[in-house]
């Protein structure tokens, strides 16, 4: 059974058709799930789903890549992405190592801002206002935005 | 609004964090109610803010003065 229903589905393909410009990878940390119980282990309750929502997502358009990598395994890449836990999904345009990341299921009200956010990515602008970019590009520093949310 | 930065500019990074699945992350950040925004762990806020709130919290956190306001000085 999908995540998403045939109805959103046909209401995302219509949304990137009209809003994808350059491709987009959506790269997925993950921990593949144990057989075993590990006392003291953490396990990753929500990676499983979330793969299987990014698999959807990345299937309705040809614009978009879905790139999984082992957290525990692949350590190069999740230091290159700055991933320290999982699920994490980070959308980049190009080559960049992307700044746009998720941390958790992007699932609740978070879904139609990740659906936002691959369009925003692939157009590589928003809809912030001219008096924001000019004050944020006199910022000469990097600038590190945590956001705090729960699904509903 | 912090992803919409992130994606208009290289020194912004935006991360959108699932509080509930990373309680140890919330609790070191003091989460009680969302959405919380951190900013370079310096400045922070609860709640949803209009843009220009948003962007003078930033200033903030990178010890930049926001511009005076359009009108008051010449």
């Amino acid at each position: 059974m999908p995540f998403i229903s045939d109805q959103d589905r046909a209401t995302i393909a219509r949304l990137f058709d009209e809003n994808l410009v350059e491709p987009v990878s959506l790269v997925y940390f993950t921990t593949p799930p144990s057989l075993l119980y590990v006392p003291g282990l953490e396990t990753c309750e929500t990676c499983e789903d979330v793969q299987k929502l990014l698999e959807e997502i990345a299937g309705i358009s040809d614009k978009l890549t879905l790139e999984v990598h082992d957290l525990k395994s692949e350590r190069e890449e999740a230091e290159r992405f700055g991933v320290n836990r999982v699920p994490a999904l980070i959308l980049r345009r190009d080559t960049s190592t992307g700044r746009v990341r998720y941390f958790g299921a992007p699932t609740g009200h978070e879904f139609p801002n990740l659906i936002r956010d691959i369009a925003a990515v692939s157009r590589g602008e928003t809809g912030l206002s001219d008096a924001t970019r000019e004050a944020i590009a006199a910022i000469p520093d990097p600038i590190h935005l945590q956001v705090f949310v729960t699904p509903t | 609004m912090a992803h919409q930065m992130a994606v208009e500019f290289e020194n912004v990074t935006g991360d959108v964090i699932e509080a509930n699945e990373f309680p140890e992350l919330s609790r070191r950040y003091g989460v009680s109610g969302v959405p919380k925004v951190i900013i370079n762990d310096k400045v922070e806020f609860v709640g949803a803010v209009p843009e220009e709130h948003f962007v003078a919290a930033i200033q903030r956190a990178a010890g930049v003065e926001p511009a005076a306001p359009t009108g008051e000085e010449g």
